[in-house]
């Protein structure tokens, strides 16, 4: 078998084997030998490259052992997942309460940024109680040190609010809804998994003995750009609520 | 299963539900002495069995059906779980204000068992209307407690007993509540800034109370002696039992508090990791309290930055070759909350014309004798000859136009003539650009282009 040679079209190959984000190179022998020739040829390199961004794509990381990795360049992408795509139809409060799950569920299994650098260090499986406690414990904590004043309107309330007026779950409820904190995290869990940003590796019918890991993924969008949106995000903190 | 809701509403009739959900609550304080609080189940078979007790005619699934009712009411299942709320006048600010409370609170404990406790506004329901902290309400109890023992009135020291017996319950429910929060997420909580001190206080607390009780304990125990009427007797036995139980609930917050720091570092140790000093803030401990602080509105505006960013591209679907390109190119907009107020409806006026319609006219009738003399004309070359008849610029200009629009066959004015590009450029004063050959139809020259 002869290997590729550099073309638009191989280069196009890669973007498409990298677009399908259930694939591994260990797997695909074709994957791994445009991998080899993308990590070699910088001629070839730059086409992959050229192709990617003419599909509003990024390429954030290309190993061997697991492929190449490329996320949507911007929000307005086409391939972007947006949080309609998750749920739509949800109230303002619910939208925050999402996001903040899939930024706990980030911080339960990457606490630290130090651990998100080291390509080594392998987070403990986790369960959704531990994602949900870090998520609500905060948010008690931070209702109970915060004096939020009380003619505060609404739209202006922080998000901590939100979380805390949340019920912590609903009872019997089977369904992940987003009117409970469980809920909220469980469809943050959900949508992780089916996007290959978690594994869930001990399945249990019961919410409680299940626990989940991240994938390889998960760290590469965080390290290389979920990180620093969250960074720039906390940026537009209002002068009002303070963290002491 | 249970008949109509008719035969629900009879059985309801003479139910008394405000007991029924005092004695939930009640249910569920006792059970912070064992647990956390207690399972709904164990709640609603308690419900049922006092349901049975005031109606004794009741059928078990219509008890066990108000139970429901009750347990719901309480946790406000009627409003989705959310918090009840209430508008109320603030005299100080002169304002309406809104008030917003559980009264009991649906969480695991440490075994991740779900359980129900009441949160201190289900303590203030179940004690009464006086708003003071557990612990200053201790206080105030034992004065009195001690004022009506003095005089004599067992049967309502023995009533405050209880009551303070209950604040016990609630002040160690409170000190218990931070501790497991501390517990569950160890990294969020500084032990020495936030616990230390709370403990310490608690704990001088409880000392204080143990001294009292010993004191009241002796002073009851005085009286017991010197009792000899069989109802005072019953009355103070009682209330020497309340008084002990009172203090075995301090002595199990004691051993909470004695056992918390040890029980802190075991639950770091699970989650131990090391820090160094980084360029990102890390997400634990800074970026999630600083999101969390950011306000819902501004979180839903900025999720999809975050959700593009998190998840890998997900194929959009396509179920025809041809609509790829509209679909890579379309600009998607964002999820458009539609606004109540549409604005005011303002009339359409219509932008004038650019050149009057007599230019207009002039212009074209122009170019008409100039295309009927049968030459080739450039369009710099008309508009030479335009300058040369003496026309003014805007005259000129609207020429320019004219000329330029019979360039599409569709929009020309001139059907005589064929117009080509002619690969070269013009500037005069009033145009600049491509120049434009117009040839008259049906010359030899046009006829081999065609």
């Amino acid at each position: 078998m002869t290997s590729p040679e550099p073309s638009v079209r191989n280069a196009a190959r890669l973007t498409y084997k990298a677009l399908h984000t259930a694939l591994s190179p260990v797997n695909d022998a074709e994957y791994r030998e445009l991998l080899a020739l993308y990590r070699a040829d910088p001629a070839f390199h730059r086409q992959v490259e050229d192709v990617a961004t003419g599909l509003e794509l990024q390429i954030l990381d290309a190993t061997e052992s697991r492929g190449l990795i490329v996320v949507p360049a911007s929000r307005e992408s086409r391939f972007s997942v947006r949080l309609t795509d998750i749920r739509a139809g949800m109230s303002p409060d619910q939208k925050a309460a999402l996001v903040l799950a899939h930024v706990a569920i980030a911080a339960v299994f990457f606490p630290t940024t130090d651990v998100l650098d080291d390509d080594n260090y392998s987070p403990p499986p986790s369960s959704l109680a531990a994602c949900r406690d870090t998520l609500y414990a905060l948010a008690r904590r931070l209702k109970e040190t915060t004096d939020l004043p009380a003619d505060i309107p609404p739209e202006l309330a922080p998000g901590w609010d939100a979380i805390a007026a949340l019920p912590m779950a609903i009872p019997a409820g089977q369904r992940a809804s987003a009117a409970s904190v469980v809920g909220v995290v469980k469809i943050a869990l959900n949508h992780m998994l089916q996007n290959g940003l978690v594994r869930l590796d001990r399945e249990a019918d019961d919410d409680a003995a299940a626990t989940y890991t991240p994938t390889h993924r998960l760290r590469v969008q965080l390290r290389e750009l979920a990180l620093r949106r969250l960074y720039e995000m906390a940026q537009l903190v209002t002068p009002m609520a303070k963290v002491d | 299963m249970l008949g109509g809701d008719e035969a629900y509403r009879d059985a309801v009739q003479g139910i008394d539900t405000h007991y029924l959900a005092l004695s939930a609550l009640d249910l569920m304080m006792e059970a912070t002495t064992v647990a956390s609080g207690s399972t709904s189940s164990e709640i609603l078979t308690h419900l049922a069995e006092v349901a049975l007790r005031i109606k004794p005619e009741l059928t078990a699934p219509y008890a066990r059906r108000i139970g429901e009712a009750v347990l719901d009411g309480l946790d406000n299942k009627a409003n989705n779980h959310r918090e009840f709320s209430f508008d109320y006048f603030d005299a100080p600010s002169m304002s309406t204000r809104a008030f917003r409370f559980r009264l009991v609170r649906f969480e695991p404990d440490l075994d991740d068992v779900y359980r129900y406790r009441p949160t201190q506004e289900g303590y203030l329901v179940y004690l009464g209307m006086l708003d003071l902290s557990p612990e200053d309400a201790q206080e105030l109890m034992e004065k009195m407690l001690e004022l009506l023992v003095q005089r004599g009135s067992f049967k309502a020291a023995l009533d405050i007993a209880q009551r303070a017996r209950k604040l016990s319950l609630e002040y160690r429910q409170l000190i218990r509540d931070r501790l497991y929060q501390a517990y569950r997420a160890p990294g969020s909580v500084n032990w020495s800034r936030d616990m230390t001190g709370r403990l310490d206080s608690a704990r001088d607390h409880v000392r204080k109370r143990q001294a009292e009780d010993a004191r009241m304990e002796d002073a009851v125990q005085g009286s017991l002696l010197e009792a000899s009427d069989l109802q005072t007797r019953i009355s103070l036995v009682a209330l020497r039992d309340t008084l002990r139980g009172a203090g075995l609930i301090r002595m199990q917050l004691v051993t909470d508090i004695n056992v918390a720091p040890e029980l802190f570092i075991e639950a770091q140790r699970a989650v131990f990791r090391a820090r160094r000093p980084t360029g990102l803030p890390d997400l634990e401990s800074q970026l999630l309290p600083q999101l969390l602080n950011l306000s819902a509105v501004t979180l839903a505006d900025q999720a999809n930055n975050l959700i593009s960013a998190l998840y890998p591209p997900s194929m959009p679907r396509i179920y025809d070759l041809n609509s790829v390109f509209a679909l890579l190119l379309e600009q998607r907009s964002d999820d458009v909350v539609a606004e109540e107020d549409d604005g005011e409806l303002e009339k359409f006026v219509p932008l004038p014309d650019q050149f009057p319609q007599a230019l207009i006219q002039r212009a074209n009738d122009w170019l008409a004798t100039m295309f009927a003399r049968g030459a080739t004309w450039r369009l710099d070359q008309l508009l030479e000859a335009a300058e040369d008849a003496g026309m003014n610029k805007t005259l000129r200009r609207c020429l320019v136009l004219i000329l330029y629009r019979a360039f599409a066959p569709s929009e020309s004015e001139y059907k005589t003539v064929s117009v080509r590009l002619m690969g070269e450029t013009f500037q005069l004063d009033v145009a600049q650009g491509s120049n434009l050959e117009f040839t008259p139809k049906g010359e030899p020259d046009d006829i081999a282009r065609t």
